[in-house]
């Protein structure tokens, strides 16, 4: 891929990450929403998956193994949070989140 | 599997990640995350799925029951955890390719194993400091460690999901913090 695609690409997704959330989060829904860019974030898996690929053992796929534990970890735990975040809002304001 | 396939869906992944962060709905980032997945595990390199099986499977049993068994009142103080962990494996990762391939030769690729390796460590500092100090306002730049560490993976990889994912990440968290200083106020 060609350098300037990759650079474009980084700058167009930090404009959007920042026009995404700014001026959104009421006090109490940040929670939900930092738990959800965590879901994002987790998606680090993708390059462990690649690294633990090949075939033949070796040291960096053992790390690859543990990279796609914690990352998957992550993935869930960030999943499961954020439905449990939004569900306590429910409880406590009586409103829906969005 | 052809190559022309991951470019294509790569960008409704990152798609899904950005209609994930303007609906605040966790639906598209599983679909979304899905998607970067099922991708990777077709790239025609990789082989030893029952590894990865096992780790993705292992894992998530791991943070279901930790999740599940939190009381509700500590949940956010998992948020942290969750960034650190994300940090740490960018970190491992990074490490992984330094180790079977050398240092890349193309400056944007070197540059990105760099800045996955410095943020990808101040990311775990950050959130081992954040845990113990109960302090909400680390979140944001722990946000944007984990962010930039993840770009940078994207960098090296020249993986355009984890590029967008990164940006996404980092300037979200950013922009947190400037809303959360100004409702504190």
């Amino acid at each position: 891929m060609p350098v300037i695609v990759q650079l474009v690409a980084f700058l167009l997704a930090c404009g959007a990450g920042a026009f995404l959330v700014q001026g959104t989060l009421p006090h109490k829904q940040r929670a939900a929403v930092l738990s959800l860019v965590g879901a994002i974030s987790a998606v680090a898996v993708v390059g462990a998956i690649a690294l633990v690929g090949p075939k033949e053992f070796s040291s960096s796929k053992l790390l690859g193994g543990l990279a796609v534990f914690f990352a998957s970890a992550a993935v869930f735990a960030s999943l499961i949070l954020t439905q449990r975040l939004k569900e306590g809002l429910r409880g406590t304001s009586g409103q829906e989140p969005t | 599997m052809t190559a022309d396939f991951v470019p294509f869906a790569d960008l409704i992944a990152a798609l899904c990640f950005v209609l994930a962060l303007r609906f605040k709905n966790s639906v598209w980032a599983v679909a979304g995350s899905v998607i970067a997945i099922l991708t990777a595990l077709m790239q025609p390199d990789v082989f030893s799925y029952t590894a990865i099986v096992v780790g993705i499977v292992i894992g998530g049993a791991v943070a279901t029951v930790i999740v599940k068994r939190s009381r509700a009142e500590r949940l956010a103080q998992l948020i942290p955890v969750l960034y650190g962990v994300s940090g740490l494996a960018a970190f491992l990762t990074a490490t992984g390719i330094l180790i079977s391939t050398g240092v890349p030769t193309e400056a944007l690729a070197a540059a990105g194993v760099v800045m996955c390796l410095l943020f990808g460590a101040a990311s775990v500092l950050l959130a081992g400091r954040a845990l113990f100090s109960e302090q909400e306002n680390r979140l944001p730049w722990l946000g944007f460690c984990v962010g930039l560490a993840v770009a940078g993976l994207g960098f090296t990889m020249s993986s355009l999901i984890l590029i967008v994912a990164g940006g996404l990440v980092g300037s979200a968290c950013a922009s947190a913090r400037s809303f959360n200083a100004e409702s504190l106020r």
